[in-house]
């Protein structure tokens, strides 16, 4: 049985902002998820805002403390791990008289909180910063330190970059069992697999709950809240250069306008308590009521550009407002990084800090590993690099510069490097690479991105899923079945 | 009286189609081309099959009967050519040799 | 980086692409036709089925065959093909002559300079998001078209029961497609009141296998937390709602033109088809021709491949002569016209005219007028919006316009 000093549960960004900060140390460290890749659970339906540190009090909240710091250190990772993100700033825009005070009181406390560059702005200052605001627009603040990023992008980044620094990544584990004796905690897989570790940090997402009750942490339920989203053609006019907010209301920081880091615009989400972890669905109802919201932010939102929908779930911990992260008072191996909503992508790289700190305190032993640290390998995005950038790399790489996702530009080389990072669905490579994203929805490209994925991993095509298990894409080959 | 509708063409006339006595009358049709579709449809119905077959390499290629076939054995020629593999085949480009699968 | 020059470049090897590279070379302009596919044809490929070529090479062909035919035609006019090349973009230069940008993984990059472009880059499917059906987002959603690619190209089976939601052509051949694979296929679901494809392969592809068709009804909800389950079926008259179970379901709800790189040289698009506005030659600006389902979706490709003709004759005489006659003639056409294609013609000259009709009768007459005088007339029989009307007219001298109308025979 393969023994680690720290496994951490749920490779999403809290996860895996975790193992990856923990790679820096000479430690042995398993990332373990119950999907078929990193970010598939909480994480791959994040609006990808970088917030800017202005919707909890930092007095009194772990958020806000973690949301600013987690913000800060965006710009180094990015150079170190080559995600999409990108600073454009955060305008909060009240759109009649009524939203005034509370415009005030958010811009307060940003002020309280400390957030660089935040500035009150008249009407006619808004309308500089963002032109295409509709004429309803009445004053707003701006927070240049915001900004985008793409979520999966990001948590890829880390999980590959940790892996590529020790870390071992079990995919399809879906921690069942766990049992405590002696120094290790053995947790058991729902396939029967087994690990053994001497501490365990749960940031299972919306299974935080259940991760907890078999390691004998608190007892806690994660309630799920729906956000849809839809996502828009990155020709539509109705992209706004900045992630626009309405005045938030009490349980939702309300309704974005966002220009992704990807060049799209996405709109949403939408907040509905649900019942079930499973449920990703998307509705007639909840489409209508976004579009008329943000097209009453933003002039020039279409449904003609409307590309995709997608809902996610944010693993909601009732009855606490803020992060639960600490060391369990009930399993003293057992570290909770549990009721991770917003700001949770933002607040990230702190967590994973954070975390690294609490595991110090239990006494696991920090030093800093003598080899140099090993970075990624290039993306080489083909939308991103020049014309003769690509012809360069094509005299050594025949498939840098073959083109198989017309709409976003991917290229083939692309789709293999991802594949050899362990990326075997098709859902794997489109977050990876981008490839199906766009307006043709993988039309085009999908039946050539499985085949390379079939060619690059040696699974059959047939085998081949969206998302992992239960999701074949495929029913087998022609012959397979009786004609009738 | 019954209706069909004309296959032999992209127009696909509408056609009323009398048959009694081994006598077959056909209106609607605005070509003579309908006419011997109504017989044919009425008398011995006949489809031409397209199909891809797994050649030599492992590719798919597309072929095509060389006339139409008799509705009711095109099951078991689908069949019959979808499990096997043709190695023998092995066409330099996308098509088809008409009347390749005559034996 | 290399550079290559020509006189015409037509991107796209389809139907359309390969008949206006063969035109311009047959005028004798040093031709290239550059195809993102290994393989000319672009979607005939993967259209296995005969009902190809009627009109363009009276005799009925498979699309592979159409395919083969048109590049024997355009390589025996002296046209040279690349293939698996992918345009990036295309610039004017200040010389007036044009630049574009080619990917493949043969060459790397390499610069195409032409005097004239024409643009046969067909369409895309539009998709379950572009209708914006809810629900899961299930394994086994696919369009049309993708899951003819995976079985005619990849020998694939998409699923073991599909729903086919839309009536368009390419949704009935691959009804029958399924069945001819041993795929069970619950029903075909249309919105409107009346089917979207051929007549011919309503019935040979639906009623041949009696498969039900629903008009009216539409896929409100698409089950399955990981691979599809089921579709929530809406009657649109009655409100009434209820699954077909199935693990499997095909979206051909229409086409869309496309144009990125057109837009992206900030040539307008026509808002009635999709495509660019084009004068007689298909000349959407000086030097840039269009052709094919790029300009506007045909209903057969025949239509497409002899309307392309005129599009690389003319790119031709353009590239010889730097100017092509002045096309003052407005278009415009009535309520019961969706569109008149090309939109500018010349005086003086006999143009031909593709529409599509908006309304569904037995007898039409279709009036060619310029102001209250009418030109031209034509009857047409059985018009549907599936099926595109034509129309051949001299146009007279001295007008400034010409509408089209088209009046139902009561």
């Amino acid at each position: 049985m393969k023994q680690y000093d720290v496994v951490v549960i749920g490779a999403g960004a809290t996860g895996a902002a975790i193992a990856w900060q923990l790679s820096h140390y000479d430690l042995k460290v398993a990332l373990v998820d119950r999907c078929a890749d990193a970010s598939f659970g909480v994480s791959k339906a994040n609006s990808g805002i970088v917030h800017g540190g202005f919707h909890h009090s930092a007095d009194s909240t772990l958020k806000a403390k973690l949301e600013l710091e987690g913000n800060e250190m965006f710009d180094a990772l990015k150079s170190e791990l080559d995600f999409e993100f990108d600073r454009c700033g955060i305008l909060v825009v009240a759109y009649s008289e009524d939203e005034l005070p509370a415009l005030q009181k958010l811009y307060e406390r940003g002020v309280g909180n400390k957030v660089p560059g935040i500035e009150m702005c008249s009407r006619e200052r808004l309308f500089e910063l963002e032109p295409k605001l509709s004429d309803t627009a009445v004053a707003g603040f701006f927070v240049p330190r915001g900004g985008v990023i793409e979520p999966y992008g990001y948590v890829f980044s880390l999980v590959e970059s940790a892996e590529l620094n020790g870390v071992e990544f079990w995919r399809n584990f879906q921690a069942a069992e766990s049992v405590h004796e002696g120094v290790f905690r053995t947790i058991t897989a729902a396939d029967g697999r087994k690990i053994q570790a001497r501490f365990t940090v749960n940031a299972a997402g919306l299974y935080a709950d259940e991760v907890s009750r078999i390691c004998g942490g608190e007892e806690f339920e994660i309630k799920p809240r729906k956000g849809e989203e839809y996502l828009l053609d990155r020709t539509s006019p109705g992209r706004p250069s900045k992630v626009i907010f309405p005045v938030p209301t009490p349980c939702s920081k309300g309704m974005l306008v966002i220009p992704t880091a990807g060049g799209t615009t996405m709109i949403g989400p939408s907040a509905t308590m649900i019942g079930d972890k499973t449920e990703n669905s998307t509705t007639q109802a909840e489409r209508e009521i976004i579009f008329e919201h943000s097209q009453k932010m933003i002039k020039g939102i279409s449904e003609r550009d409307l590309v995709a929908a997608f809902s996610g779930l944010r693993p909601v911990l009732p009855g606490n407002e803020d992060f639960f992260i600490a060391r369990s008072e009930k399993a003293a191996d057992l570290i909770q990084a549990a009721g991770i909503q917003s700001p949770g992508l933002t607040a990230s790289p702190a967590i994973g800090v954070y975390v690294k700190n609490i595991l110090q305190k239990c006494g696991l032993e920090m030093k800093e590993k003598n080899s140099p640290r090993k970075i990624l390998p290039p993306k080489n995005r083909a939308r991103e690099l020049s014309d003769e950038e690509i012809d360069k790399l094509h005299a050594d790489e025949k498939l840098a510069s073959r083109i198989i996702c017309r709409c976003e530009f991917i290229s083939e080389a692309e789709i293999v490097a991802a594949v050899h990072r362990g990326h075997v669905t098709l859902d794997g490579v489109k977050f990876r690479t981008r490839a199906g994203m766009g307006r043709c929805q993988g039309g085009f490209c999908a039946p050539k991105i499985m085949q390379i994925i079939s060619r690059e991993s040696g699974i059959p095509m047939e085998q081949l899923t969206k998302r992992g298990p239960g999701s074949e894409l495929l029913a087998g080959k022609l012959g397979d079945l009786e004609v009738k | 009286m019954k209706k069909i509708i004309c296959i032999t063409c992209p127009t696909g006339c509408e056609m009323d189609v009398e048959y009694a006595d081994g006598k077959i009358t056909v209106s609607g049709n605005r070509c003579p081309r309908g006419a011997s579709y109504a017989e044919s449809e009425m008398k011995d119905p006949r489809r031409t099959v397209t199909a891809v077959i797994r050649s030599g390499s492992g590719k798919f290629q597309p072929v095509r009967t060389d006339r139409p076939l008799p509705r009711n054995l095109i099951n078991g020629l689908l069949n019959s050519i979808l499990k096997k593999s043709f190695p023998e085949f092995e066409p330099p480009g996308p098509p088809v040799h008409c009347g390749w699968l005559r034996s | 980086m290399k550079n290559i020059s020509c006189d015409v470049a037509v991107i796209g090897a389809g139907g359309a692409g390969l008949s206006a590279a063969a035109a311009a070379a047959a005028a004798g302009a040093k031709t290239i036709v550059i195809d993102r596919e290994e393989s000319c044809g672009g979607v005939l490929c993967q259209c296995i089925h005969n009902g190809f070529g009627l009109r363009y090479f009276n005799e009925e062909l498979t699309g592979p065959e159409y395919a083969l035919r048109m590049e024997k035609c355009a390589r025996e006019a002296g046209a040279d093909i690349m293939l698996g090349e992918t345009v990036s973009k295309v610039i004017r230069r200040s010389d007036n002559t044009f630049e574009a940008t080619l990917f493949s993984g043969a060459n790397g990059v390499t610069r195409l300079n032409a005097r004239s472009f024409v643009f046969a880059t067909g369409c895309r499917e539009r998709t379950r998001a572009n209708i914006a059906v809810p629900g899961d987002r299930s394994a086994g959603v696919y369009t049309a078209g993708s899951a003819q690619k995976l079985m005619n190209l990849s020998g694939m089976l998409p699923g073991k029961r599909a729903v086919i939601v839309g009536s368009g052509d390419i949704g009935l051949i691959m009804a029958r497609r399924c069945r001819w694979s041993g795929i069970d296929v619950a029903a075909v679901v249309e919105i409107l009141p009346e089917p979207s494809g051929l007549p011919r392969n309503i019935a040979q592809c639906l009623r041949d296998f009696d498969i039900p068709l629903l008009l009216s009804h539409r896929c409100a909800r698409i089950i399955g937390r990981d691979r599809v389950e089921a579709v929530e079926i809406e009657n649109m008259k009655t409100g009434e709602r209820f699954n077909f179970q199935c693990d499997t379901v095909l979206f051909s709800v229409g086409l869309i033109p496309e144009n990125e790189l057109l837009k992206s040289m900030g040539i307008v698009m026509n808002t009635a088809t999709g495509g660019p506005c084009v004068d007689a030659s298909l000349q959407c600006a000086a030097g840039v021709f269009a052709a094919g389902n790029s300009l506007h979706v045909h209903d057969l490709v025949d239509f497409a491949s002899l309307e392309a003709r005129r599009a690389g004759k003319c790119a031709a005489e353009y590239a010889s002569s730097g100017t092509l006659p002045v096309a003052s003639v407005e278009v415009s056409c009535s309520k019961t016209l969706k569109y008149a294609v090309p939109n500018r013609c010349i005086p003086g000259t006999s143009g031909e005219f593709f529409f599509r009709p908006t309304v569904s009768c037995a007898r039409a007459v279709l009036r060619a007028m310029t102001g209250n005088r009418e030109i031209a007339r034509k009857l047409c029989i059985s018009v549907r919006p599936a099926e595109m009307l034509t129309m051949k007219l001299e146009i007279p001298a001295g007008i400034n316009n010409v509408g089209f109308e088209l009046e139902e025979c009561k």
